[in-house]
């Protein structure tokens, strides 16, 4: 492909500050998981075009890493919504005021 | 015709370029108007004859002969509807869930091959696949799409708002991404056992052996799977007809309904083709003779093994109905503790197995 | 203008727009679709970058297997807009902030080390770059602790996920989830 390094990054730039910026507006539980999942999505761009750049396969092993701890992080974080619901019955998390379950 | 191609010839293009180009268009149309034209049309007659034959009834036989002409009836029958909107639906996710279930299942066939690398008798320079698209990722890709079937399920589900449907959505997601796995491990089993993960080189793999000897176990796994992956009786709980009123697709009509089954149709069409390169040679003949021992000329017989391969496929739909006819329905539980307590185990013991004796047997 | 180029640009403004689409949409369910959508066009991203097995990973696992965990439980809790809640949208000024620094690091970048905006060389002929072999091969040898623990990160995980849900039962009658007769 015929782009610079720079355009990537760009791209993984500018996808993970979207994320970013509704990972701190949003106020739902779902919503906060999913732009997470966006972040992480952008983290692996750059990682598979330096693997690009330099023509190696360490970067699409890290994009094997990334995918991993996406998995575990969304199969947990839904099983936290599913109990926080069970409790309050919203997923508002203005109303996550109280540490214990 | 003689006279278009060398006036073409004369803008630059050699006869080479334009037969590669027929022959990719060849492939495609050959396809798609197998899948959507033939298949998908005589699965509906053949699964109401046989489910006839099997009931002991006759099953549609007044349109045309032996009720041959039924589906165009019913396809005529499901356009001319009124297309109902019930009003409390999602518009936009109520359209885009039928949508999203025929194109994964479009998309599923094109990485998988039809024939060996054949010449067409000569018209061909050098020897082609018989496959629209060669992945260097092979059957994954058929896998990937095939688990985006789950989303016009899960979403004609949800944008109906309605409890039957919801509740199906609900069971018919579960029930894909758990028999996924299972699928996935069976299938590692036959890449270990072949050696690659391109669909050509595994069943050039199996000239001497299926890989339904080596690999029975895994084959034991993955029949239920597929049923499972295409929502086919005994593992229907998505619609049920009895306890949830058809779940997902309740409040579809019309041609709406018709693309959700036009979707299973193909879809069955997709993982039967898996099975019959997976397990059971391809396009070889019998387990123990393939086609280059038969003494026949291949170069001039080239469409025999795909039209071999074709008649292999049309035994697994076949096997679809016949079991949709025969064995009830499984209970939600019992089906997700066959997924979870009995096939996934029994996956990966095989798959340690074969790995375990695949690294004993290559020992010096 | 090049044709990769071309696709190139048409892929990275549909990943944009998108990915606004998934952060700003009010519902769950849109915002999962929009996701969904947006997996799908990184996969191409990749398939033009050339990492073949990796865009069909990014299918099966984020867009088969961890978005339909998603719409799984957004089905499962069926929730209306009342108990969503309502987004702030009071951080504005941070998110600028927040902006304008990682744009001042990027940047600092593009001075100090010009060779950043150089294109970047063709795959050479005939190199395994992208494949399932070439790798499974670097994952087990250079990688095989770091394979091995994203094993260990999965178990904990499934036992975590285990411990939430758990929760006991008190009605003897149920066993294995279904009633005794």
């Amino acid at each position: 492909m015929n782009v610079s390094i720079a355009h990537l990054l760009f791209l993984s730039f500018g996808v993970f500050c979207i994320g970013g910026a509704g990972f701190l507006m949003r106020r739902n539980a779902l919503s906060l998981l999913i732009c997470l999942e966006l972040m992480l999505s952008a983290v692996n761009i750059a990682f598979v075009s330096f693997s690009r750049l330099h023509q190696n396969e360490s970067g699409n092993l890290l994009y094997f890493l990334v995918i991993t701890v996406a998995a575990c992080e969304s199969a947990v974080g839904l099983a936290l919504i599913l109990n926080f619901f069970r409790l309050k019955k919203n997923i508002r998390l203005d109303e996550a005021t109280t540490l214990k379950g | 015709m003689e006279e278009r191609l060398t006036r073409l010839e004369s803008l630059n293009i050699d006869r080479e370029t334009i037969i590669s180009i027929a022959f990719f268009a060849g492939k495609i149309l050959f396809i798609f108007g197998l899948l959507f034209g033939f298949i998908a049309p005589m699965m509906v007659w053949v699964e109401r004859r046989v489910c006839g034959l099997i009931q002991d009834r006759y099953g549609p036989n007044r349109v045309g002969p032996f009720g041959l002409l039924q589906t165009m009836a019913d396809g005529i029958k499901l356009l001319l509807k009124e297309d109902l909107r019930p009003t409390e639906v999602h518009p936009g996710f109520f359209i885009l869930a039928p949508i999203l279930a025929v194109i994964p299942a479009a998309m599923g066939f094109a990485a998988i091959p039809f024939g060996p690398e054949t010449t067409l008798g000569g018209i061909l320079r050098e020897p082609q696949r018989l496959q629209i698209a060669n992945l260097n990722v092979g059957f994954l890709y058929v896998l990937a799409i095939g688990s985006l079937g789950v989303y016009s399920v899960a979403l004609a589900g949800w944008a109906s708002n309605n409890k039957y449907t919801v509740l199906g959505a609900l069971r018919a997601s579960a029930q894909m991404i758990s028999y996924e796995l299972a699928a996935g491990l069976s299938i590692v089993t036959v890449v270990i056992l072949s050696g690659s993960v391109d669909l050509v080189k595994i069943v050039e793999s199996q000239k001497s052996v299926w890989n339904i000897f080596p690999g029975f176990l895994a084959f034991l796994v993955f029949l239920p799977a597929i049923f499972a992956e295409t929502n086919r009786t005994p593992f229907d709980l998505a619609e049920s007809e009895a306890e949830l009123v058809a779940g997902f697709h309740t409040e579809y009509s019309g041609m709406k309904f018709g693309l959700f089954f036009l979707a299973e149709y193909v879809n069955m069409a997709t993982v039967s083709a898996m099975a019959v390169l997976l397990f059971f040679g391809g396009w070889e003949l019998l387990p123990w003779l393939p086609w280059a021992k038969t003494g026949l000329n291949m170069d001039t017989l080239w469409f025999l093994p795909t039209i071999w391969f074709f008649v292999k496929l049309a035994f697994f739909l076949f096997f679809f109905v016949w079991i949709r006819w025969t064995v009830p329905r499984f209970r939600y539980d019992q089906l997700m503790a066959l997924g979870w307590k009995t096939l996934i185990p029994i996956s990966l013991f095989n798959m340690a197995a074969t790995t375990t004796i695949l690294v004993f047997q290559k020992m010096p | 203008m090049e044709n990769s180029q071309i696709v190139f640009f048409i892929f990275s403004a549909l990943i944009l727009v998108t990915a606004g689409l998934v952060a700003f949409r009010p519902r769950p369910v849109e915002s999962a679709m929009w996701l969904i959508l947006n997996f799908f066009l990184t996969a191409g991203l990749y398939v033009l970058l050339g990492s073949h097995f990796v865009a069909v990973i990014q299918v099966l696992v984020y867009a088969g297997a961890i978005m339909v965990l998603f719409v799984f439980v957004i089905l499962l809790l069926n929730l209306d807009p009342r108990e969503l809640g309502t987004d702030s949208s009071v951080s504005w000024g941070s998110l600028i902030l927040f902006v304008a620094f990682l744009s001042f690091i990027l940047l600092s970048l593009h001075v100090t080390t010009p060779e950043l905006l150089e294109k970047m060389p063709p795959i050479k002929a005939g190199s395994t770059f992208g494949t399932v072999e070439a790798l499974s091969k670097t994952l087990l040898t250079d990688y095989i602790f770091g394979f091995e623990m994203a094993g260990v990160i999965l178990l904990l995980a499934i036992m975590g996920v285990g411990l939430l849900a758990y929760r006991k039962i008190n009605n003897p009658r149920i066993v294995n989830g279904s009633e005794r007769p």
